[in-house]
């Protein structure tokens, strides 16, 4: 009689296999005994309890804690094996290993490269002591359109003294000085500061000490922090700048002491380019208080949050309105987190192309699991030989993985080379587009980042192809299967993930056809001013030497009459802000009109000097431009736009009207072309310019307009500077063309990028279609043989062939569209000015990208057509 | 692997067993000459774990018999006692002896 067969199996199940045998024979020996003994019940009885007693004991010793390694080969020394295995494997298939390694490389190293930006500029804190504290506040005017404004000292002292809720507030305002050398002069990008402004931030220098309180009293003998790598420059033997504290520094004419050297990672918020700081002096009484110049920062008091400031700033704001004259009443207070302010404009085109550097990972991690599906289908052969000679499924898996973890390793390891290469040429291609670009650098967590990409991508190829083995074939089918029955066994998976890669790249095709139709339209706007064949350069004249305007004036004068006197020079000018870099504004009265409203509009005003709309091709329209007399001495006349003209002066013959700016009254006496001075995206706003004398400012931006290339000209005007004053000295001599490029460069680093992601997966997805049309065509070789014998016309089998391939591409470039719909719209969400609805675009991309994933299925299919069936058949076993 | 000479009461039990069972030791005798004498049940499971340790060091060795119908054609693994199995052997009974002088069997402390 049997044992019972349930108690029985349980027992075979849980006993090691070493034991198997001999425990099963020894409790069916012994229940037969008793059976013979107490009867057939009795027997049964007693081989239950046995069977279900020793199960726990049995598992126990089969886990194996217990269990010596005596026949088992260790871990270790089996993933030795597999990898030495794997490594050869790879050695012995290049046609599948290189592009396989390179196709990973390709998606890590963009993947890579972008989420390093991601990281070092939105995600990472900024580099301050507890740096989501730190607040950058605005004035805000906002009848007047003035959103983030910059701050009058009244108000900064205002808030300064009142507010409970910011730990410490500070003001700046970035500045250029002028350092005394030996060859002349050398401009160096400084900033104001209060003395506040380094507890702020938080820093401290690591030689000598901060600015203090008395430094920063008008009147107080100057002292200057310097930056790191300033110290450096100056004095490279002393690390640190230990040596530096006490000495005297030639600046803007006057010695300054150098009190301390900050430390070398500290980075000046949104201006990396500060070199030193020197002590605001800023006092509330100079009749300038009222002008919004400060740039101010805040750090939020322990316990008290943005909420919180916002509405004590508010009330603050409200209750010093009444205080303060009618022209300053509308002001309110806007206060943002700093990093926000720094990054919030890059954080949604980053995060999106973060999005599609991954969709792009995704791509190339489809494309290498199709390779190695297509392998593992090849290998099938060689897996039934090595399961028939004993190894176990799990062994097999674990072999496979192995392969697809090496593969990963190296592709990871070339992914991260091919990152950095990468990452230099996305911050060639323009560091200024990006905040926070200098602190960008490969590190730690970027190659935590990579492994964590890897170990994803080895998990996915390892286990897809482990699966579909699972449910592989014995032996002998396996083996004699190879040549002839189609082996499609993955195929249909291999067809999903190329639909998938195909539908990807349209996405990302149609995203990038869209950056670049928005970058052509931002490039033909005209903007209404020339920008070629112009030499910009800035010039700021020091307050110790220029303090006076009389002298400011006659300074500019001679300067401008020098580069008009260079050869090749037409016309030569300047401006106290060039079109397309801010801003400046000021309340626009009308003598002898009657106020309406109880505060005056604000009106974007630009100082000029010399013949700035010539240089610029701003056409004068109505009037005249101004006089030398007016330019240079009496200052008593003014220019508007036509803006000005149609929104504040109606049926009002512009030219009989009298504007009240700068304590003075000014004859309106010519009407200037519209010109987007402000943004070339934004219609012109009504303006106002200022000849020089009635606008002396120490800092101009000159202008050049010559037929020879800008650049040509900068020594020249360099020296031509000199000649008037050997102190001074240029910097940012740049063509206006240049400049002008600078504006759009975000938008064509966006698009250039995501043109190039593009660009990559369509390749990508041409290989994959090609891959496995071609893999079909080699699997059909004998099939294809057959029917061209039995008569099969060469059409027949480029339909069989090309046929799936199309549906293929069909089916992908269905899903593609609905996708590229998903990514259109989130476009135009996050990049202003991005036109989602362009069906020629959307119509555009899909048949390219239909027509590409065909001609990719025709190449195999050509092949397919000239397969010789007698050498197809011969080659039958 | 480094362990005490020290035997279990258990694996005590299951070399006394091999002992008195001699050239006939396999799963079922041994198994049946503890419950017989000891009128403990033991289970299979326990049986060769014990076994499987007591191999392991070197105490017993193992030898495959032939196989036979009314163990539905399987094989039998006979075990024998080593020289090693013996030693540990006495040397566990004069150790429970030297600790147990001076008090009768049976007795209990009050």
């Amino acid at each position: 009689m049997r044992p019972p067969r349930f108690a029985e199996r349980l027992l075979a199940w849980s006993v090691p296999d070493d034991d198997r045998v001999f425990m099963l024979g020894d409790c069916e020996e012994e229940h037969a005994a008793i059976a013979v003994e107490q009867g057939p019940a009795a027997a049964d009885r007693w081989y239950r309890r046995q069977a279900y007693r020793s199960i726990g004991r049995n598992l126990l010793r089969r886990t194996g804690s217990r269990r010596p390694p005596v026949r088992k080969d260790s871990f270790v020394s089996t993933l030795w094996l597999d990898l030495k295995y794997a490594l050869r494997q790879l050695r012995r298939a290049p046609g599948f290993a290189l592009p396989a390694i390179l196709t990973l490389a390709l998606g890590i190293g963009a993947a890579t490269a972008v989420f390093t930006v991601v990281d070092r500029v939105v995600l990472r804190p900024l580099p301050y002591a507890e740096s989501e504290r730190l607040v950058r506040v605005w004035d805000r005017d906002e009848p007047a359109g003035l959103l983030y404004f910059s701050v009058a000292p009244a108000h900064y002292f205002d808030w300064q003294q009142r507010s409970r809720t910011v730990a410490a507030i500070g003001a700046y305002r970035e500045d250029a000085f002028t350092l005394a050398t030996a060859e002349g002069g050398e401009r160096i990008d400084g900033a104001r500061v209060t003395w506040s402004l380094l507890d702020v931030l938080g820093v401290r220098p690591v030689a000598g000490r901060a600015i203090l309180p008395a430094d920063d009293q008008p009147g107080a003998a100057p002292v200057v922090l310097l930056s790191a790598s300033l110290a450096r420059r100056l004095d490279a033997t002393s690390p640190g700048g230990h040596a530096l504290v006490g000495r005297s520094l030639p600046l803007d004419g006057r010695p300054h002491l150098i009190v301390g050297v900050l430390p070398a990672g500290f980075h000046f918020p949104q201006q990396p380019q500060v070199q030193l700081l020197v002590p605001y002096m800023l006092n509330s009484a100079t009749p300038e208080a009222g002008a919004h110049f400060l740039r101010v920062l805040a750090r939020l008091a322990p316990g008290a949050d943005l909420a919180q400031a916002r509405a004590e700033f508010a009330s603050l704001a409200a209750a010093g309105a009444s205080e303060r004259p009618p022209a300053d009443r509308s002001w309110t207070v806007v206060i943002n987190p700093l990093h926000e302010t720094i990054v919030g404009s890059v954080e949604g085109p980053l995060m999106l192309l973060l999005g599609a550097a991954i969709l792009l990972l995704a791509i190339t991690c489809a494309n290498v699991a199709g390779l190695l599906l297509a392998r593992s289908a090849a290998r099938e052969g060689e897996l039934a030989v090595r399961a028939a000679l004993g190894a176990g499924s799990g062994r097999l898996t674990r072999q496979l993985i192995t392969e697809s973890v090496v593969l990963s390793v190296i592709g990871g390891v070339a992914g991260l080379a091919l990152s950095r290469a990468g990452l230099d040429l996305l911050l060639a291609i323009n560091p200024e587009v990006l905040p926070r670009a200098a602190e960008i650098a490969v590190d730690l967590r970027v190659v935590g980042f990579v492994g964590a990409v890897c170990a994803g991508a080895a998990v996915f190829f390892g286990t897809v192809p482990s699966l579909m083995r699972a449910r592989s074939s014995p032996l002998r089918e396996a083996l004699s299967a190879s040549g002839r029955a189609p082996a499609m066994r993955g195929s249909s998976v291999r067809r999903f993930l190329v639909a998938g890669e195909i539908a990807v790249a349209l996405a990302l095709t149609t995203g990038a056809a869209l950056l670049v139709d928005h970058l052509q339209s931002l490039q033909r706007i005209d903007p209404g001013f020339a920008t070629s064949g112009i030499l910009t350069m800035e010039l700021r004249l020091p307050a110790a030497s220029y303090g006076e305007p009389a002298k400011r004036q006659r300074l500019y004068h001679q300067v401008v009459d020098e580069l008009r006197r260079m050869p090749g020079v037409k016309a030569a000018g300047g401006a106290h802000r060039l079109p397309l870099s801010g801003n400046s504004a000021i309340p626009l009265v009308i003598v002898g009109q009657p106020v309406t409203s109880p505060t005056p509009p604000s009106v974007n005003f630009r100082g000029v000097a010399g013949d700035y709309f010539a240089v610029l091709g701003m056409a004068i329209v109505n009037g005249r431009g101004f006089t030398d007399a007016e330019m240079w001495e009496t200052g008593g006349a003014v220019l508007v736009n036509r803006a000005a003209v149609s929104r504040y002066f109606g049926t009002l013959d512009p030219l009989t009207q009298r504007l009240r700016a700068f304590g003075r009254e000014l004859q309106i006496v010519g009407v200037v072309a519209d010109a987007r001075e402000d943004s070339l995206q934004e219609p012109s706003e009504p303006a106002l310019y200022l000849p020089y004398a009635a606008a002396p400012a120490p800092g101009m931006t000159l202008v050049a307009a010559t037929s020879n290339p800008p650049l040509s000209l900068a020594k020249t005007a360099q020296s031509a500077v000199r000649t008037v004053d050997p102190a001074l000295a240029l910097a940012k001599i740049r063509s206006f063309d240049q400049f002008v490029e600078e504006v759009v460069a975000a938008p064509r680093f966006n698009a250039m990028l995501l043109a190039t992601f593009a660009g990559l997966a369509l390749a990508l997805a041409a290989v994959g279609i090609y891959g496995v049309t071609a893999y079909s065509v080699a699997q059909r070789e004998a099939e294809i043989g057959v029917r061209v014998a039995l008569g099969a016309r060469p059409r027949d089998i480029l339909r069989a062939i090309v046929v799936p391939g199309l549906i293929l591409a069909a089916a992908g470039t269905a899903a593609g569209i609905l996708s590229a719909i998903i990514i259109a719209n989130m476009l135009g969400g996050v990049i202003l000015g991005v036109n989602a609805y362009q069906p020629a675009i959307f119509v555009t991309a899909s048949v390219a990208l239909f027509s590409v994933a065909a001609l990719a299925t025709l190449i195999p299919a050509r092949r397919a057509m000239q397969i010789d069936p007698i050498i197809a058949l011969r080659a039958e076993r | 692997m480094p362990q005490s000479n020290f035997l279990g009461e258990f694996e005590h039990v299951v070399l006394l067993a091999l002992m008195r069972l001699g050239e006939d030791a396999y799963g079922t005798t041994i198994r049946r000459e503890i419950e017989a004498n000891t009128g403990r049940s033991v289970s299979v499971g326990a049986l060769y774990t014990a076994l499987e340790r007591l191999e392991r060091r070197g105490f017993v060795g193992t030898r495959i018999g032939d196989p036979s119908p009314e163990r539905g054609g399987r094989a039998r693994r006979y075990y024998r006692l080593k020289a090693a199995g013996q030693t540990a052997l006495e040397r566990s009974r004069s150790v429970l002896l030297q600790m147990w002088k001076g008090f009768e069997p049976g007795e209990k402390k009050a």
